[in-house]
């Protein structure tokens, strides 16, 4: 790669902070049981695409992507702002997830998670132990996008 | 000769041993729920090849997500020479026969089926940066746009002791694999009263609790079956290097009388005859001798120039994994290979796998790395037969100085070892083997 790909980049981070941006605010609108709520990946992907404006091109592909392949496969969520910071559960409570040897987070509500998270925090229990510090190497906001991640994943 | 012989050896395993692999359930699940490749979503917008040098923990990661993040435009090549993977991770209670070699062996037809990787089973012959290809033994060339290295991690030779020696006479057992198999035997031989001798390399070195873990099995299993007899650990840092309050009070207390813990024990040279092990503390006499040599990026990141930190690490920049050494702008290094804050280890290779995934996956998308990412940092290890430990860190980047740091308060280690996290330990294990390598 040349330097100049990288001052591309560098522009192209501005555009993923304002998408991140776009869609941590559009939470506020939303219930917190997304997933509950019955709405789906693809029409909130939109949603969230149509409000950050025609600059995040990978994202509209993503939302289409996401309408096609249907709320089967978490991959779905394509270009989920959460995506890379829920993986770090991934290890334990399965890819996306699911199947894992702990509790399956695919599908919860993001309530749940982030309830469950703060409480950790908060509260010292031996057999939590491990949780509660992982639940401290998260911001709040990071913690609701990967919270929505999983409560978007589809079960 | 080592590595052919070492090859030799999995070549007969895998005869024996593949189709039963420990995570056949796994794959029968993952199979029944989804059709190959189905959890590859179409073009999105990523389009590029990328070639995986190494099949382990980063690797076979790295490769999942690609396909898994990156969808049908990113075309994905696993170079391995090995046909399965065998675990470092858990490799320890293959020495007092907790679980069996075979039970740590992974194949790469999961990834093959679910995710539609193609797999090259065949070593590498030489990289160009540059001209974007990969020369494999058996004659083939590989173009890509994006290289991945995940080569893992290659052993000095400690003064004293004879090529093939570690295979033969002295196994360090750093790799889960034949040797594992035979420091195993070589403890199953020992009499009461005899002593099992092992050393640590100076740190960086692979799975920081690793050696004290293998402290207490080897004492644990010892005091049980073999009364009187000794374990001495010589270990040339000034201390514990991780979990020191566990392993600490482990020495002291569970196995007290049976583990003598020397710290600051640099290694001169090892006599082979006689078979001591000659410190900087002084020197020990033992009936099994287990040196775990200093280490360093496979073998592969030297020959091809990528190791420019101390003269073994390959240094990355941790946003990307992307290499730092000029003109090799098309090539990631992940996992133990790679320079950076993090530990060197399975978990945390796979974490590392993931943001270069990511990473990638953007860069083909016309956008830039994830200017925040988090990594962590968790594992389980076992005290005794039936209680373990565990340690986690979780690290983000810190724009100031480029580096993953420790997120304040975000590591610990256990209270107390029990058998609740022995029985995590075996979820945790088999969930980061399916979310690596299903």
């Amino acid at each position: 790669m040349n330097g100049l790909t990288w001052k591309a980049g560098l522009l192209a981070v501005g555009v993923l902070c304002a998408t991140t941006a776009a869609f941590a605010e559009g939470r506020d609108d939303d219930s917190e049981g997304a997933s509950e709520s019955g709405y789906t990946v693809s029409s909130r992907l939109e949603k969230k695409v149509r409000t950050s404006s025609k600059q995040d091109k990978s994202s509209l592909a993503a939302a289409s992507t996401s309408s096609s392949a249907g709320t089967s496969a978490g991959s779905a969520i394509v270009g989920h702002p959460g995506r890379l910071l829920a993986s770090n559960c991934f290890q334990c409570h399965g890819t996306d997830g699911r199947n894992g040897g702990f509790d399956s987070l695919a599908g919860e509500s993001s309530r749940e998670i982030i309830g469950e998270l703060t409480e950790m925090r908060s509260k010292y229990e031996d057999d939590k132990g491990i949780m509660r510090v992982h639940a401290f190497g998260y911001s709040d906001e990071q913690l609701r996008l990967l919270a929505d991640y999983f409560a978007n994943v589809g079960r | 000769m080592k590595r052919r012989q070492f090859i030799e050896m999995c070549g007969v395993a895998a005869v024996a041993g593949v189709p039963a692999l420990s995570l056949a359930d796994d794959k029968k699940r993952s199979r029944s729920s989804s059709t190959p490749s189905s959890g590859v979503p179409g073009n999105t917008g990523a389009n590029g090849r990328v070639v995986v040098i190494g099949g382990g923990m980063g690797g076979a990661t790295v490769a999942k997500f690609l396909r898994l993040w990156g969808g049908q435009g990113v075309q994905v090549t696993l170079v391995e020479r090995s046909s399965f993977y065998i675990s470092s991770i858990m490799s320890n209670l293959v020495l007092n026969q907790q679980r069996t070699i075979e039970e740590l062996y992974f194949g790469y037809d999961a990834l093959k089926a679910n995710y539609g990787i193609a797999v090259e089973n065949d070593s590498v012959v030489d990289i160009d940066p540059t001209g974007r290809k990969v020369w494999l033994a058996g004659g083939k060339v590989l173009d890509f746009d994006r290289l991945v290295v995940a080569p893992g991690i290659d052993f000095d030779m400690l003064p004293g002791l004879d090529a093939g020696d570690y295979d033969t006479l002295f196994p360090h057992a750093w790799k889960g694999g034949a040797q594992t198999t035979l420091l195993g035997q070589q403890i199953r031989a020992m009499q009461s009263g005899e002593t099992f001798v092992m050393t640590i390399p100076k740190a960086p070195y692979r799975c920081p609790p690793g050696p004290y873990e293998r402290a207490c099995l080897v004492a644990d299993w010892l005091k049980k079956n073999r009364p009187g007899a000794r374990v001495v650990v010589l270990d040339a840092n000034p201390g514990i290097m991780a979990e020191a309050h566990t392993f600490q009070n482990a020495f002291d207390v569970i196995h007290r009388g049976v583990i003598d813990y020397i710290p600051n024990a640099e290694i001169d040279h090892i006599d082979r005859a006689n078979r001591m092990v000659y410190t900087t503390m002084g020197a020990w006499n033992g009936r099994v001798i287990n040196p775990i040599p200093s280490q360093r990026a496979g073998s592969i990141a030297a020959d091809t120039g990528l190791v420019n930190v101390n003269d073994r690490w390959a240094g990355v920049d941790v946003l990307s994994y992307q290499s730092t050494v000029a003109g090799a702008e098309s090539v990631h290094i992940i996992g133990d290979a790679s320079a950076t804050t993090q530990p060197k280890a399975g978990h945390i290779a796979n974490a590392e796998a993931k943001v270069c995934a990511d990473a990638i996956t953007r860069l083909f998308a016309g956008m830039s790395p994830d200017p925040s990412p988090v990594t962590n940092s968790a594992c389980y290890s076992p005290i005794t037969s039936n209680t373990a430990s565990w340690l986690t860190a979780v690290f983000g980047y810190d724009p100031a100085t480029q580096t993953m740091k420790v997120v304040p308060n975000a590591s610990g280690e256990a209270a107390a070892p029990s058998k609740n996290n022995y029985e995590q330990m075996n979820k945790w294990f088999r969930s980061l083997m399916a979310d690596t390598f299903v």
